[in-house]
């Protein structure tokens, strides 16, 4: 350890970490971006970070660095510096950066069925620009389905995860069920299979619950907050979605377990405010955490105008407001965690990389999501099949019935995406310190800037996330407490 | 006034740090670079044209103190560059992700 050295490492006149003259030590790779006025983060190539007062900034990257300060000693034992006490850094670091991107070789493990895009309510924020119940034309077929059990099955990854969306899937319900047998029939137990069916559960029937009982299968539906709110944001025939939601969700953990049946959020204008009362909701469910959630711009939600609604600031306002609270609540000793942080927290504070897709470089497109659409189309990712029912299909990969896996997952336009998007190479980012724990999301950028990269001056995407990891790290450096918090949701 | 003109020593700062700075400045200015050999030149120009003279100095500090960031990042870019290619050679050497 770095704070145990011997006396001689002390010596002014002659140790070895500090000659007579200049300091001698080696500057490794590093990047860095201002916290606030007085400070900088850096961090090292294996995403590893450190606060520095910007003098000691200066001081190191000049080799002015006192080698008996407490910031040397940081330094040195996260690799950012090599001098005579230190030989294994440079391993070290490969063996870091190695762990980080591992997922890389595993390659696609989310295969996402739309089954329909038919739905039974009517959310002025959907972003996947659902149809009505009753036109089936929007249903995916068997022969689609076979063919795209096929493709997931040729990904190299030993887990896969198939997730069931819509619209609302349950309306297909007899497609998942096959498509559960056939997928366990064709794997033979080959791989660690996963099931979710993502339902707003408002038609959920015992016979469902009894399959995924059965199956294995998990549950993740929709609950945006208290009764009021959830009802405004998700109308449906008889106002009655909060309702539906809550029987719901009591009736499957019945079913299959309370710690298989999950809820997202999402935010619209009306939830800003109210971050608090929406957590209260998630509490007096008994679930262990919230995953607060911008609108997204796609679909109904730019149609409708709710994608704008509430500017990036406002949405950080109600972001930081629920995080305290949450915080607050651990303080009184009740265990519960903000999702999103501690997906970045895992980034920051351990070598893993959860997986989330639109914090992924290179690209979540593809290498971490695929979507095989209600008529057989594959997209990149969710967003891509979402940013193609607003008429531009930029990330369509093929067709399950006309391509093969190859040409689908070398198609030239995913291919020219993900290398464009790499957030090591792109202007900004490649000088940000919050770049590993960030993600390129070109989807994104080319739906909002018609450009894969996209100008990360004028990226919401940016922005917002930006401020989120400086506002997670300012609350680590300023309470030891909530370090120690944070250490536990990045596990 | 909404314009302004700086001049920076090309034997301190770099081009692409310079570059660099005022990309990050890009939502707010619109830039001009001339590179001389005694000097480089920034023309800048504000997007908003009821900027006030107060707003703007204030803002051209900014943007000299982030010329200066950049400058040391394209030093410490230099300076680690081979280390930093060893250590990602190193990294993914026998993932089958690279050629050998």
């Amino acid at each position: 350890m770095s704070k145990f050295q011997p006396l001689t490492f002390y010596d002014r006149n002659g140790g070895a970490g500090r000659g007579a003259g200049k300091p001698s030590y080696e500057l490794m790779p590093f990047r860095f971006t201002e916290l606030d006025p007085q400070r900088f983060v850096l961090s090292n190539q294996a995403g590893e970070y450190l606060v520095l007062p910007k003098k000691d900034l200066y001081d190191f990257a000049e080799h002015r660095l006192d080698a008996t300060t407490e910031a040397y000693l940081d330094l040195r034992s996260h690799q950012f510096l090599i001098d005579a006490h230190t030989n294994v850094a440079k391993e070290l670091l490969a063996i870091k950066v190695r762990t980080r991107y591992e997922r890389v070789a595993n390659f696609t493990g989310l295969h996402i069925f739309v089954v329909t895009l038919r739905c039974e309510h009517s959310c002025p924020y959907c972003q996947v620009s659902r149809q009505s119940e009753d036109s089936s034309a929007f249903d995916m077929t068997s022969e689609q389905a076979d063919a795209a059990i096929d493709l997931a099955l040729r990904s190299p990854s030993k887990a896969i995860k198939i997730e069931f969306q819509g619209g609302e899937p349950l309306l297909n319900f007899p497609l998942i069920r096959y498509i559960v047998a056939e997928t366990k029939r064709k794997a033979q137990g080959s791989r660690e299979l996963g099931f979710v069916i993502a339902t707003n559960l408002a038609i959920v029937t015992d016979e469902v619950l009894e399959f995924c009982r059965e199956e294995g299968v998990c549950i993740s539906t929709s609950l945006d907050g208290p009764q009021d709110l959830h009802n405004k944001n998700r109308p449906r025939t008889g106002r009655d979605s909060y309702q539906r939601a809550i029987s719901g969700i009591k009736r499957a953990r019945d079913a299959i377990g309370k710690e298989n049946v999950s809820a997202l959020m999402t935010t619209t204008e009306a939830s800003l405010g109210h971050v608090k009362e929406i957590i209260d909701e998630y509490l007096a469910l008994d679930f262990k955490g919230i995953f607060l959630r911008p609108l997204s711009p796609y679909g109904f939600a730019i149609k409708t105008k709710s994608y704008r609604a509430y500017s990036v600031d406002r949405w950080l306002e109600f972001y930081k407001e629920g995080l305290d609270y949450v915080i607050e609540l651990n303080r009184k000793g009740i265990a519960f965690r903000e999702f999103y942080a501690s997906m970045v927290l895992k980034k920051m504070l351990t070598f893993e990389d959860p997986g989330y897709v639109d914090l992924m470089s290179p690209a979540g497109v593809a290498l971490g999501a695929i979507v095989y659409n209600y008529d057989g189309a594959v997209f990149a990712s969710d967003e891509a099949r979402m940013l193609a029912e607003m008429g531009d299909d930029k990330f369509r990969l093929g067709h399950v019935l006309e391509n093969t896996y190859e040409e689908i997952f070398l198609n030239e336009t995913l291919l020219e995406a993900l290398e464009a998007s790499f957030s090591y190479s792109v202007p900004m980012c490649t000088d940000c310190a919050f770049e590993p724990y960030c993600g390129a999301d070109p989807v994104q950028h080319w739906g909002l800037q018609k450009d894969f990269v996209g100008r990360k001056t004028e990226s919401e995407f940016c922005a917002r996330n930006m401020a989120i990891f400086k506002h997670l790290i300012k609350l680590m450096e300023s309470d030891a407490g909530i370090k120690r918090l944070f250490t536990t949701w990045a596990q | 006034m909404s314009t302004t003109l700086l001049s920076f020593d090309p034997q301190v700062y770099s081009t692409p740090a310079l570059l660099k700075a005022c990309y990050r400045f890009s939502d707010r200015f619109v830039f001009d670079v001339k590179s001389e050999s005694s000097k480089i030149e920034v023309h800048v120009e504000s997007r908003r044209h009821d900027i006030s003279p107060e707003a703007l100095h204030l803002a051209m500090q900014d943007f000299r103190t982030e010329v200066l960031d950049q400058n040391l990042r394209e030093k410490v870019r230099a300076e680690t560059e081979s280390v930093r290619n060893l250590i990602l050679a190193h990294a993914f050497s026998r993932t089958g992700l690279v050629n050998q």
